[in-house]
Order: C-alpha cells, then sequence, then structure tokens
C-alpha cells in the first residue's frame, strides 16, 4: 500500500491478529494502542536505551520502539502478556515477585522478557553475566540488587521445568 | 519522537528486488534498513526522513557466515550476536570483529543489529566499523546496472571508511558482504573499548591485527581507532611503532602507543579530555596488542 | 508461626501489587483510555534566553487532524498565571509570575511555547513542527556567578534582580541578631586550634523516574473536571486547579494512576503542564491528554542538586567541631514552577545542613539564583544531597587535619543525646546515631580493613573506606510545612469495613512504586486478626479520599501508616466494645483479641465471632447497640507527630582505584539504617538498595550539561546517562533498631534520603584510598577522568603498578 498505511497480519501472544496502522507507527504503539497490550512501557524518546518496551520477535529480545509495527508483518511476538502459560506464572514472574524485584514495576515487563530469552540461551548465568544481560533494562527503583537474584532462582526453576519456550 | 510520514515499506526477498526498489527511487527518498538501531533512532528524531523504506530483514542471501581455507565471508544482514557468538571469528585472526560485536549496544540491539548496517552508518564512535579497518575487508556493494541486472563492486574496508557517517557507498547500493582475509597463521586480533558505562558507546575504541614473526615479534600490524573526531581511523604511527614489538615488553608497546598519539587530533569533549584519551590510547593499544599478539601464537599452534 | 495469627507487621510480605505489575496489568497513565480524547503536543523554545518576537500558529492549525493551536498570547488573557498562593510556601523568596505557555519572552532552552491539540499524537508533532516562531536573542546568564553579577542581565521582569532568594538560616529573624551570630562564628573561628576552609561545588543532576509525566483532563459542564495525573500530590493539585481555573473545589476530581512508575519528587510540583492541560479541557469542552517525552523530561525535570559551597569549620585539638560556617549559593534554573519554585530544595538542605552532628554554633546563609535553565524541581533527597556530601567530606579532612580515623572523628562529633534541637532549628527527635554508626563500623571491621589496605600498598594496590551518614526528614510535620509550603503535614487514612468482613483502605496519597497497598494492608490486617489478601488499598483519587499532602519526604511510613493505624485501631476498638456489648462480658476493650479472623476475648478463646460476622451486625443489623455508639465501621484518622521528626543513616563504601587511569572500582557498600520498627524488611531493604545505586548514578554518571548559548546537551538517555547493573554494586543492608516515640507502630518513613550519604561514603573512599598522593575530592561528579585528573595534579600517575602485565583498565 503506498498510501502510508499497511495491513498487518501478525501472531502475536499465540494469537492471529490483523490491523491497518500507518507505515510510520512504531511497534510499541500498535501493541499498546491498537492492541490494547499495555503491559509494554515506553521509557524514552527516540534514543532506544531504557529497555522498558522489549518484546519478544520470533522469539528474540528486541526493543519495540525501535521497530516499525509494519515489520512485524508475517512475524510472531511475545509480550509480558503472553509470558505466563494461561493461570500459571513463567518461573521469572514468580521469581520476581518472590524476591521483591520490583518496586514501580514500569520496567519489570521489559526485564522479564529479555531475562525470558536470556535464561533460554544462558540457562545457569553468573551474577556478572546477568547483570551485563541486564545493559539494556533501565530500573531506578530496586538498584538492580532484588533483580538479579530474582534471575538467578528463575534460572535454577527453569532447569527443572523441561522443554519451556516462551 | 515519532516519525514523519512514511508512504511506503517494501519487505524485498532478494537483493536484486532490492536493488531494483532502491534504482527506482528519482527522488533518493527511499532508504535501505537494516536492523535499524541506528537508522530508526535518526527516523524518530526526524533527522531523516524517508519517503520509502526498504525494509533488507527478509533477504536470505544476505545473511550468513561462510568460512573458507583462507577467508571469512559475512552476510551484510548478519546480526550482531550471530558474529559475536560464531566460532569461526572467535579468538584467532578476527577476534577483533568478535570482541567488537559482543559488546555493542546491548543484547536487544545485538538480536537486531547488523554488520553492515553498522558499517553503512559509521559512528564516529561505533566498535564494528573500528575492528574491520584493523581486520582489513573487502566490502561488496550492488547495485542495479543500467542494464537491469546487478552491478556489483569491491572496496577495501579502508576505501570505504571516509569519514565520520560517512561511507564511499552510493545511494543507490546496497552493501552485501564483508569479506576477511587470513594473510597467514600466525595473525591475531582483539578490539577493546573504553567508555564510562558498560558496552556504551565508547570515548575511544582500538582494534588491532598483529602477524607475528616466529620469534614471536610483530612483523606487521593494522591498528584502528574510533572515538576521535574524525570517527574511525587507522592508525598509521601506532602501526610503524609496533614493529619488531614483542609481548615480553609490554612497556615498549606503551611509548609506541604514547608516542604515536602525538598524531592523532584528539578532541576534548564532555566525555573526556584530550589527555585521559591519550591516557586511554596508552593503556587501551597495549591491551588490545598484546590479546591480538597471545591469539596469534594460539593461532600458530592450532 | 506468625502468619498463622496473622501478624504481619515485620513479615516478608509478598507484595500485593506483584502480581499484576509483572502480568502486563499495570494501570500506569498511559495505559487509561478516554474515548474520543484528543493529544497534545507541546512546542518548545529552542532558545535559552530570547524575547518572543512572533509565535505564527496559522500553518499549524491548518495541518491534518488539528483541532486547536494556542500561544502565549492566545491564552493569557484568559487564565491566571501563577503565582497562587495555594502553591507559594511561606518563605521570604520570590514568585516570578508565570503562564504555562510562554508570554514575552523565553527563559530556558525546553520552556513550552505553543501547545498543538489533535487526534493523534503523530498528527499534533506534525503540526507543530510547523509553528514558526520569531526569537531575538538576549544574553545567556548560566550561572550564579554571572547571575548574581551587577550588571547582569534581570531574567525575570517582574524582577528587579536575579536573586530569587537569601536567607540566614541561624541567628535568629532580625538583621542585627544574624549580624551578632555571624560576629560570634567568627570570634569562634578567630581563636580556635583548627581551621578548615574549603570550596565545595555539586553538579546539576536529580532524579529520572522511567515514566514520564503525563496530565489528561475532562471537563463536563455539571460534574466539573476530572483530571488524571502522574501525581504525588492529588489533593494538592485539585486545590491549586480549583483555585487557578476559578472552579469550586467540589467540582474538581483529581486523579493519580493506580501505578505509576517512580516519582522522587517529579511528580511533586504544580508544573505548567499541570494548569495548561486541564485548561484547554474546559476551555475546548473536550478531553485532552498529553504524555511526556523522555527529552521534554530531562530537558524541563528532575534538574536539583547544582549548589556551592564555601565552607568553614573550627574544632578544638580533639577534633570535636565547635562552629561551622558556610555559604550556599545554588542555581535556581528559571524558577517558575508551582509550590518549589527551583530553590525550596536549597532552603531544606540549608536547615539540615548540620546533618546528625552537634554544631550548636552555626553561620548559615544561602542564596539562590535565577538563570536560563529549567528550574530546580525536587529529586529525592530533596535540597540535601549536596550538603550532605560536603559535611562528610569535611568530616574526614577533618580527620586528616587531627591525625585521627574518620569513624573517630564522626563518633566524637555527632549528636549523642536525642532529642536535639539543631542550630538552624531542626527538631532531630530520636534514634541512637552511635550505634547505628557503629553497628556498620563493625560489619565492615574497620581494623581488618587497615590491616589489608596497609598490605596492598605495599603490593602497589590502593583500596579504601569511606563513611557518609545523614538524617533525613521522616515525614514533615505541619510546624515545618506549613511554612514551608503552605500545606499540612498529617498524615491521613479513610477505613472502611463492609458486610462480608473486608477492608478497604482510602489513602490520599499516591504512591510511585512505595509500597503503600502491601505495608498499609499489613498494618490493617494485623490489628483485624485478618488476611492481608483481605484488605484492599486504594489510592489518590480525592474523590473517595482523605485530604493528604502527597507522597514524598518519607511520609509514608511515619505518617500515612501512623493514620491507617490510628483509624483501624478506632474500628477495632468499636468492634470489641460492641462484642463486650452483645456478650455482656465485665471486659476492657484491651481484653479481646482479634485473631485468624476470629475475635475473642483472650481469656476465654471458645466465646467467639467471625470477624465479618461482627462486622455485618455493626453495619447491616445494629439493633440494641451499646449506648451511644453509632452504627457503621468506617473512620478517618489524621495523624500528626508531636514533634517533627527525622531518622539516621550511615553508610559505608569500599573501593579500589587504579592510578594510573584514575579507575576505580567499588567493592563493598553497606548501610545502616535506623527505621524503626520495619512494616515490611523486603520493601525497606528494596528502597535502600534502590536510593544508594539513585546516589551512586548521581555521583558518578548523570550530569546536565548545558553550552555556551545555554543549549542543554543531555536530553536523551546516551548523553544523560543513568546506572545500569553492571556498574553498580549490591548494596548490603544492615539495621540499628531504636523505635521512634512519636508514632503508635514506632516506625519511622524511609527512603527520601538515602541518597544523601551517598556521595560522601564514594569520595571519601576513593580519598582513603590515594591516600599516600593526598588528593582531595570535593566537587561533583566523580568519574575515572575526573580522579586521573586530581592525580595528575598531584603527580601520582607516574606510579605504576607492580610487576602487572595486564592493564590496570577495568574494561579491559
Amino acid at each position: 500500500m503506498t498510501d502510508g498505511t499497511q495491513v498487518i497480519r501478525a501472531i502475536v501472544n499465540g494469537q492471529a491478529v490483523e490491523a491497518i496502522a500507518p507505515i510510520r507507527m512504531l511497534l510499541v504503539d500498535f501493541l499498546r494502542e491498537r492492541l490494547q497490550l499495555t503491559g509494554t512501557h515506553v521509557g524514552c524518546t527516540f534514543e532506544g536505551v531504557c529497555g522498558a518496551c522489549t518484546v519478544r520477535l520470533d522469539g528474540e529480545a528486541v526493543k519495540s520502539c525501535m521497530l516499525l509495527a509494519a515489520q512485524i508483518d508475517g512475524r510472531q511476538v511475545t509480550t509480558v502478556e503472553g509470558l505466563a502459560r494461561g493461570e500459571e506464572p513463567h518461573p521469572l514472574q514468580k521469581a520476581f515477585r518472590d524476591a521483591h524485584a520490583l518496586q514501580c514495576g514500569y520496567c519489570t515487563p521489559g526485564i522479564l522478557m529479555n531475562m525470558s530469552e536470556f535464561l533460554e540461551r544462558n540457562p545457569a548465568p553468573s551474577e556478572s553475566e546477568i547483570r551485563s544481560a541486564l545493559v539494556g533494562n533501565i530500573c531506578r527503583c530496586t538498584g538492580y540488587s532484588h533483580i538479579v537474584e530474582a534471575v538467578k532462582d528463575a534460572a535454577t526453576n527453569m532447569k527443572v521445568v523441561e522443554g519451556r519456550a516462551a | 519522537m515519532f516519525p514523519a510520514k512514511i508512504d511506503s515499506l517494501s519487505r524485498p526477498k532478494t537483493v536484486a528486488e532490492a536493488a531494483a526498489l532502491i534504482a527506482s527511487d528519482e527522488e533518493g527518498n527511499v532508504l535501505p534498513i537494516a536492523g535499524g538501531m541506528s537508522l530508526m533512532q535518526a527516523i524518530k528524531a526526524r533527522v531523516v526522513r524517508p519517503g520509502a523504506i526498504v525494509d533488507l530483514n527478509d533477504i536470505g542471501e544476505l545473511k550468513g557466515i561462510k568460512e573458507t581455507a583462507s577467508s571469512v565471508w559475512i552476510g551484510a544482514m548478519t546480526r550482531y550476536v550471530e558474529v559475536a557468538t560464531s566460532d569461526v571469528l572467535k579468538s584467532g585472526a578476527f577476534g577483533a570483529l568478535s570482541d567488537a560485536a559482543s559488546h555493542v549496544g546491548d543484547r536487544q540491539v545485538r538480536n537486531r543489529g547488523t554488520i553492515g548496517g553498522s558499517l553503512c552508518w559509521n559512528y564516529v564512535a561505533a566498535c564494528v566499523p573500528v575492528a574491520t579497518l584493523a581486520l582489513g575487508a573487502e566490502i561488496e556493494l550492488v547495485s542495479k546496472g543500467a542494464s537491469g541486472g546487478d552491478e556489483t563492486r569491491v572496496v577495501s574496508i579502508d576505501d570505504f571508511i571516509v569519514g565520520p557517517m560517512e561511507t564511499s557507498r552510493r545511494p543507490q547500493e546496497i552493501l552485501r558482504s564483508v569479506t576477511l582475509t587470513r594473510p597467514c597463521k600466525r595473525v591475531g586480533s582483539a578490539y577493546r573499548k573504553w567508555g564510562h558505562v558498560t558496552d556504551s558507546l565508547p570515548v575511544v575504541g582500538i582494534g588491532v591485527r598483529a602477524v607475528l614473526n616466529d620469534n614471536g615479534t610483530c612483523k606487521v600490524a593494522r591498528v584502528a581507532i574510533g572515538g576521535l573526531s574524525r570517527g574511525s581511523q587507522r592508525f598509521y604511527e601506532a602501526e610503524k611503532l609496533l614493529l619488531g614489538t614483542s609481548s615480553n615488553d609490554p612497556a615498549a608497546i606503551s611509548d609506541g602507543f604514547r608516542a604515536a598519539a602525538k598524531t592523532l587530533e584528539i578532541q576534548s569533549d564532555t566525555l573526556a579530555s584530550a589527555d585521559y584519551r591519550k591516557v586511554l590510547i596508552e593503556e587501551l593499544g597495549t591491551s588490545v596488542v598484546l590479546s591480538a599478539m597471545a591469539r596469534a601464537e594460539e593461532a600458530a599452534v592450532r | 508461626m506468625r502468619n498463622e495469627k496473622f501478624a504481619w507487621i515485620g513479615e516478608k510480605v509478598l507484595r500485593k501489587e506483584d502480581v499484576r505489575l509483572t502480568s502486563g496489568r499495570g494501570q500506569y497513565f498511559a495505559d487509561i483510555q478516554l474515548p474520543g480524547v484528543l493529544h497534545c503536543y507541546i512546542v518548545r523554545s529552542a532558545r535559552a534566553h530570547a524575547r518572543l518576537v512572533s509565535v505564527d500558529t496559522s500553518t499549524a492549525k491548518a495541518s491534518a487532524g488539528v483541532v486547536a493551536v494556542f500561544s502565549g498570547e492566545d491564552i493569557k488573557d484568559h487564565l491566571d498565571p501563577l503565582p497562587h498562593p495555594i502553591v507559594v510556601p511561606n518563605l521570604p523568596g520570590k514568585f516570578p509570575r508565570h503562564w504555562p505557555l510562554a508570554v514575552g519572552k523565553v527563559k530556558f532552552h525546553g520552556e513550552p511555547v505553543a501547545v498543538v491539540v489533535a487526534t493523534d499524537r503523530y498528527l499534533a508533532e506534525d503540526a507543530g513542527e510547523l509553528v514558526e516562531v520569531v526569537y531575538e536573542d538576549l544574553p545567556y546568564v548560566g550561572s550564579p556567578e554571572a547571575s548574581s553579577r551587577p550588571d547582569a542581565t534581570v531574567i525575570h521582569d517582574d524582577l528587579d534582580n536575579n536573586e530569587i532568594f537569601s536567607m540566614s538560616f541561624t541567628g535568629g529573624f532580625t538583621e542585627d541578631s544574624v549580624k551578632t551570630n555571624v560576629d560570634e562564628i567568627q570570634a569562634i573561628i578567630n581563636s580556635a586550634p583548627i581551621v578548615i576552609n574549603r570550596k565545595f561545588k555539586t553538579h546539576r543532576v536529580g532524579v529520572t523516574p522511567l515514566e514520564t509525566r503525563g496530565v489528561m483532563a475532562k471537563w463536563d459542564r455539571d460534574d466539573g473536571l476530572t483530571c488524571w495525573a502522574t501525581t504525588q500530590r492529588p489533593h494538592i493539585d485539585r486545590l491549586a486547579l480549583a483555585e487557578v481555573l476559578k472552579i469550586p473545589t467540589h467540582q474538581v476530581r483529581v486523579i493519580a494512576p493506580r501505578d505509576q512508575g517512580g516519582g522522587f519528587g517529579t511528580k511533586a510540583p504544580f508544573y505548567r503542564e499541570s494548569i495548561l492541560i486541564p485548561w484547554l479541557a474546559k476551555t475546548l469542552g473536550r478531553p485532552v491528554r498529553w504524555l511526556e517525552s523522555r527529552e521534554e523530561g530531562l530537558m524541563v525535570v528532575g534538574q536539583e542538586r547544582d549548589q556551592r559551597h564555601e565552607m568553614t569549620i573550627a574544632a578544638n585539638k580533639d577534633g570535636k567541631v565547635l562552629a561551622m560556617r558556610a555559604r550556599v549559593v545554588a542555581d535556581n534554573g528559571d524558577g517558575c514552577m508551582g509550590v518549589y519554585w527551583g530553590f525550596v530544595m536549597p532552603v531544606l538542605g540549608a536547615a539540615t545542613l548540620p546533618s546528625g552532628y552537634y554544631l550548636p554554633k552555626c553561620d548559615i546563609q544561602l542564596r539562590s539564583y535565577v538563570t536560563n535553565k529549567p528550574s530546580l524541581s525536587p529529586s529525592r533527597s530533596f535540597g540535601s544531597y549536596p550538603g550532605r556530601f560536603v559535611i562528610e567530606r569535611l568530616m574526614d579532612i577533618l580527620a586528616k587535619e587531627i591525625g585521627k580515623e574518620p569513624a573517630e572523628i564522626r563518633r566524637i562529633n555527632f549528636v549523642s543525646s536525642l532529642p536535639h534541637v539543631t542550630a538552624t532549628g531542626c527538631h532531630l527527635d530520636s534514634g541512637d546515631y552511635l550505634k547505628a554508626f557503629n553497628s556498620l563500623v563493625d560489619t565492615v571491621d574497620l581494623k581488618g580493613f587497615r590491616e589489608k589496605q596497609a598490605a596492598l600498598r605495599k603490593q602497589g594496590r590502593y583500596i579504601g573506606l569511606g563513611f557518609g551518614t545523614g538524617v533525613e526528614i521522616s515525614g514533615i510535620a505541619s510546624d515545618v510545612f506549613v511554612q514551608l509550603e503552605n500545606q499540612p503535614g498529617y498524615g491521613s487514612a479513610t477505613i472502611r469495613i463492609d458486610a462480608r468482613g473486608g477492608v478497604q483502605v482510602l489513602e490520599g496519597d499516591a504512591p510511585q512504586g512505595t509500597s503503600h497497598e502491601t505495608t498499609f494492608a499489613q498494618v490493617v490486617a494485623e490489628n483485624f486478626g485478618i488476611d492481608v489478601a483481605d484488605v484492599v488499598v486504594q489510592t489518590g483519587d480525592t474523590a473517595n479520599t482523605p485530604f493528604g499532602s502527597g507522597s514524598l519526604g518519607a511520609r509514608g511510613g511515619s505518617y500515612t501508616v501512623s493514620a491507617v493505624h490510628n483509624a483501624s485501631r478506632s474500628l477495632r476498638d468499636k468492634m470489641a466494645r460492641v462484642f463486650i456489648h452483645d456478650r455482656k462480658l465485665d471486659l476492657h476493650v484491651g481484653d479481646i483479641q482479634f485473631e485468624r479472623g476470629f475475635v475473642f476475648p483472650a481469656l476465654d478463646p471458645n466465646n467467639r465471632v467471625a470477624f465479618a460476622e461482627l462486622a455485618d451486625r455493626i453495619i447491616m443489623k445494629p439493633v440494641n447497640m451499646p449506648p451511644g455508639e453509632e452504627a457503621g465501621l468506617e473512620a478517618t484518622n489524621y495523624f500528626e507527630a508531636a514533634k517533627p521528626m527525622f531518622y539516621f543513616g550511615a553508610h559505608a563504601c569500599m573501593v579500589e582505584v587504579f592510578p594510573k587511569t584514575g579507575e576505580f572500582k567499588i567493592t563493598r557498600y553497606v548501610t545502616c539504617e535506623d527505621a524503626g520498627t520495619v512494616i515490611n524488611p523486603l520493601v525497606v531493604e528494596g528502597q535502600i538498595q534502590g536510593g544508594v545505586v539513585q546516589g551512586l548514578s548521581n555521583a558518578m554518571f548523570e550530569e546536565f550539561l548545558f553550552d555556551e548559548h545555554g543549549q542543554q546537551l543531555t536530553t536523551t538517555l546516551e548523553s544523560y546517562r543513568l546506572a545500569i547493573a553492571p556498574d553498580v554494586p549490591h548494596v548490603e543492608v544492615t539495621h540499628s533498631f531504636t523505635p521512634c516515640p512519636h508514632t503508635p507502630l514506632g516506625s519511622r518513613g524511609i527512603g527520601e534520603g538515602i541518597p544523601g550519604p551517598v556521595p560522601g561514603a564514594l569520595t571519601n573512599a576513593l580519598c582513603d584510598a590515594l591516600a599516600p598522593f593526598d588528593i582531595e575530592i570535593n566537587e561533583l561528579p566523580i568519574r575515572s577522568d575526573k580522579l586521573w585528573q586530581l592525580l595528575r595534579a598531584k603527580e601520582a600517575t607516574a606510579f605504576q603498578t607492580v610487576g602487572s602485565k595486564q592493564s590496570d583498565l577495568r574494561n579491559a
């Protein structure tokens, strides 16, 4: 289409969606406004540094403010709303609650999505590896200590539950 | 904050298709997008206002890392994370590229950003251009030719990098691949950067490829530096002063960088003073050379 | 064991907020949708100081999707400017007149100049680009030094000069008494055996919450104004809006969203946007929304600290401070910010400059100067971050002068007998500072550290240990708050029990990650002997909550929770009275127990009634009530502590420094806080860890910068760097417990001041590590390049580490 809009057909959190959006619409705005998935947050302008908007595109953790919605046509996206399996929380969600790894919760969805991918690739990370993996997620409230603890705990629990994919 | 209006987005499946789309635009208002980790910043800031975007992310033939006896071919759309985790590139002759890709931005950026995008953007402090310059590489550029077929042009990385944010890629060209060559066995490379914050755009980044004599002394070196106002550049003076040095005498290597730094144009800015950059150049340079030399020794015995 | 009794206070209760927040079901400002809402884009000044020759909105108005465009000229005759009494403190400062959009001139890069209202945000920004502004540049006044010169350009047309605030904090209230005090301190200095003079500089830096600001408003002719805002102070905003927009108060409703992504003070002021958006809604008769971008936020909000201190301390030969003189200068910015006006923060900083030290003889004066920058806006450790840095450095400098351990100098100088009124009139109410400090010193094993330090120095390695301490406000008593901000300090809460035994807590202050939903529920649940799950806390809606001055200054754990406690106690007592009456018992209220969902006499547990059943009886079946007892179970309590309260914290930081490059690493960071009764240890620990990391981020990474024309250079998170996980240490939290005698639970509010002790602890550790090189760090920020420069000035970088082939570089 050349009128500046595009039809987007994608699988979001396991469900097929179809919507028309302006080509210039950012993926994060598409998710939040067109699909009402407000769990993904915006924390910076155009620099793409804060990581609050992190989602998983075809399984990979990426910043949804740095993508156009039109770019997910034909792809799969998972947001924090799709992290749990029905009523069963993801080990990361449980670990975050147990470790008090969030205070205002604004950065949390982005961290959960990033860490869910990170742990799939690195099932037994050290504290230093976890901290490095969090470079792309800014948190202002917790000082990161509880977050690191939660990720470590989740790693242990994820090893026990075999074959989980996000 | 938000992009200006974009009229169209196309997602070609082949390089030929992409080249044709770019060639069809006469107003120069069409922009190819790779990972978008830099370009999207500019588009959102409205510094860049493409009317049409050609999304290269579906082009399979632009992806991959292929090794031959003495060279490595890397498709332009290969992600940082693939470059960083490739066994072909880790350590040895090509370690500098692996080092650079491993620490760009953050892991979300590395999942999406590409080697080709980084080279074309050539940001003044970027890591991949510096590492590639240190290694020496052939850059393959392709466009739709006047006769209708593909026209390919190969330039050396030295000719590709022109200045900060400036390359010799013509507007209608797409960067197709980066080819690295291993000149011999006893060669190693490394890249490191220094910033105030982990993995941030560096204040200074240095890449070195060292070819060693059998006795371990440096036979020939390529040194590249980024973060200075002239952007990614070869550091010829350092290359000269490295000749004959060895890992047994790090002080000589430091001395070389200290002296060579005097020939560089070094700026003072909000990140660091020129004097501090010189200290970093000395420390970073020494460290990178020692790593490169160690890798060369390792590669020689493998 | 305790949870079986439903005794929740002191327990690590998992937060009630977290299930929804980890599932993406938060309800933040930007998540709230209003049908038909219009979106605003604010056009901001491109210059730091200029006359507005013209603002042409005609092209913008014709742009797609645009409903209206306003400039300052368009609104100034239809809207009162500030100041308005409700947002003006009782302080001897000046309050520059300003409208939400610039009228006549612009005074900082980023000041709102025009606003576009359109059908979506993307279109609004398109139109915003079409607003044409013509500026006539004026000289940029970029520092207090430039601003205070007699020939300086006066920035505010309605003021005579750029001095917006000037006051002495010691020596009483008359010119004569102040002079007497000045002379007295001078005399002490003249005759003291030890005199230390130093200048300190703290950079422009603050706290940036991850969620930016937002305001959304709708106007209905009959219902009035409803306004959603990211605010820490919905009730104050309500009063201000009513007053400025001339709407009866009962027709204004302000709602702070259930979830807010951090505030740290930045969501407390009554900003230009706070007025503009509601005014637009009323004027256009359509709902209007504005969501701040990070760029706007960095240009306008969260710029604080930025103070210079010229200090003199006089001490006896044992290191006891005899007198302190401080001349404090603050870079106020334009000062156009309701409630705070830029200078209220430095005021609190000057008032609490003595911190926890016994300094009865002080001469403290503060001046704040207007500059072409955004106004200072509140940031955690409100106004006192620079002062804590200064006094903690002075203690170490004094220690070096005397030849004693910095820890010892602190012990000698801490206030040891509480309560204590400082030279500035601050009432330090309770606590045991020595006990907390000594506990910290034990935890870090100072003696062992010194041995290790000496041994490593012989190997050419430099480790250091530094302390930082601070008293911080724990809530703000009306005594102080009325003075400071024309607002009351009491905490307030309404408790409402329903006929099924569920309990609602209604709080007017709006939390932003501060865990009220859980900690308040813990207190209530314990009082009623019910499950935490059966207590629901609702906050921030002025329609159904009692007046509260807001979530700030650690009021939550000090004042508000006390009101929650008192209100729930009064209902518990009432229920006990009815129970006693119904069962015809000859007992007192204190003999009745509330436990595990039942109510029974302590000595006869079988004679019980379910809590829910008793509630139902009192609400739904109020027959045969005790004489004089009303039906219903709802109570509101307003809690005011007898005296203003402070809490005390001590921090220790350990570092290793690499002199060749100035790089350093924090190897250990430990705190010891006296929070009194801790309601939820997890929450307190999280607050402390977060506060320390904010303090470190301020000291090491963040800095707001302006070029020589006043252009802001730090408007993205790439240039304004926030601390990320690999660059900060794990913070170990320890406690020292003394109960607070002024609150019913013995709790103190904490959180506000935690960043305060951090810069002192860090810089003292660095100076301690580099003691052989005799450097002093008296300016912030501190980074490796700056440390290297200090070392170079002492020609120390020639010193090589011995025997190491590897680079010193931390990053290597």
